[in-house]
């Protein structure tokens, strides 16, 4: 039970630690000089191909699924954020692929 | 200035004005960015049936299963899945009864603390292997048949879960799914006291999965259960390669299926652009005392040893074999339209017992309103 419990705790602090690193590292200048472009970056978020995104995750498990309106597919990709462990970035990506 | 004059200085200022008013009539609203779509609440799901063919044994089973999605907001989604399965088994020539198993998949609220972490509480589908929470559905599934370890990875837990994803670099994402559950007797949502989770690397470029999953069963009875998998979509070719590994007291096994899209064949387009050739190659290994056990039964000659090999991982509710199994199947799918399909598979099911040949068919839909 301890192991167990131990194992649950460790791999989903690893996780949350992880996702704070992502967080953190994008928003710390590597040297002094580059404050400036390493704000300007941080503040514009790498984009994610929308295309290139939809193919890698979705191609994971099913074919093309068919289009519904804009907003049943902002509802889809919820549900498919959570079943597909997408990132916020690739489901807003997948989500403007797939209504434009 | 003349009439003439006036006129001719005034019409080319109305038609521009004339344009410029039916343009911006004409002219779309701003394109909405994917934040400013309001999501609305649907039900979606999925409906069929498939029908198992082996000597001596038939089953039909249909099956409807509808999700419920309603946002709240932005932030949360309510997500509820019912899946009703019908049975009607066939038994050396007479129709059994027929039954019909009725129960709740998931019903669970997602909230989505941050980019990377969604909190999960409620009833979900237990994150061990992918094929129980991805693979499952009728719609999705490659092959009809459930894989022969089905029964080690099936199953809901009813608690709380933390799952996301988290790009440890621009090529490589972190996929984890930590979950605990407590253990529930009702009918409708049965569920036992467990903890684990599944954990994967995904290199989105190269189209490439490896995860691995662990469960440690808290109940009367305690035990861990592990496994591997693996899903491979190349690039260049309209082929997917799966595989998973489980292990676990009742049991181990693995499966490796290949599946090929035949839309790049010039030849006969209105066929090959329509259809999936799929391959699978799958081993169960039943625990010894399991085996030991069944042959003291066949010693005694009972009933249940004559009655031969249950049928294995054919459906959704799948059971374990009962010995150790090897099963080659081979099968296609022929996409009528979007969302419709109808499958075919034959393979051939190897045990101690003896070896059978094993058939099936099956009409899947997925709907959306």
């Amino acid at each position: 039970m301890k192991t167990t419990a131990g194992l649950f705790a460790g791999l989903t602090l690893i996780a949350a630690l992880a996702a704070k690193e992502v967080t953190v590292s994008a928003n710390k200048p590597t040297q002094p000089g580059m404050a400036a472009s390493a704000a300007i970056t941080a503040a514009i978020p790498t984009p994610i191909d929308g295309d290139e995104a939809y193919k890698a995750n979705c191609s994971r498990c099913h074919l093309p699924p068919r289009k519904f309106a804009p907003k049943k597919m902002a509802t889809i990709m919820m549900h498919m954020r959570v079943r597909a462990n997408l990132t916020a970035a690739e489901t807003d990506a997948i989500l403007k692929y797939l209504t434009q | 200035m003349n009439d003439i004059a006036m006129r001719s200085t005034l019409r080319p200022r109305l038609s521009a004005a004339a344009l410029l008013l039916a343009a911006i009539a004409v002219a779309p609203a701003r394109a909405q960015t994917a934040g400013e779509i309001k999501p609305v609440p649907m039900i979606t799901g999925y409906g069929g049936v498939f029908a198992n063919f082996q000597p001596g044994q038939q089953s039909v089973n249909p099956t409807i299963t509808p999700v419920l999605l309603v946002p709240l907001g932005q932030k949360a989604l309510v997500e509820a899945e019912f899946e009703t399965e019908g049975e009607w088994n066939r038994t050396g020539g007479v129709w059994g009864p027929r039954t019909v198993e009725k129960g709740i998949e998931y019903v669970q609220l997602d909230y989505f603390a941050n980019k990377y972490v969604t909190v999960v509480g409620g009833r979900f589908l237990t994150p061990f292997g992918v094929f129980n929470e991805r693979l499952h559905p009728i719609w999705v599934k490659d092959l009809m048949n459930a894989p022969l370890i089905f029964g080690l990875e099936h199953g809901s837990g009813m608690g709380g879960m933390l799952r996301g994803g988290i790009p440890l670099s621009p090529s490589v994402n972190l996929n984890y799914a930590s979950f605990f559950s407590a253990n529930s007797t009702n009918t409708l949502m049965e569920s036992e006291r467990s903890a684990g989770g599944r954990w994967s690397l995904f290199l989105a470029k190269r189209r490439i999965e490896s995860g691995f999953s662990f469960k440690r069963n808290l109940g009367d009875e305690r035990f861990n259960s592990y496994g591997g998998d693996a899903t491979w979509n190349l690039t260049r070719v309209p082929l997917t390669f799966r595989s998973e590994y489980a292990h676990a007291t009742l049991g181990s096994g693995y499966w490796v299926e290949a599946s090929y899209r035949t839309v790049r064949i010039s030849r006969w387009r209105p066929l090959f652009r329509r259809l999936q050739i799929v391959a699978r190659m799958e081993q169960f290994f039943a625990p010894k005392e399991a085996e030991e056990g069944h042959a003291e039964e066949e010693e005694e000659g009972e009933e249940l040893a004559m009655m031969g090999p249950e049928p294995a991982g054919h459906g959704h509710m799948a059971e374990l074999p009962e010995h150790n199994t090897r099963r080659p199947m081979a099968g296609f799918n022929y996409y009528f339209k979007d969302g419709l399909k109808g499958s075919f598979a034959w393979g051939r099911e190897m045990t101690p017992e003896g070896n059978q040949n094993v058939w099936s068919v099956g009409l899947a839909y997925r709907f959306g309103y």
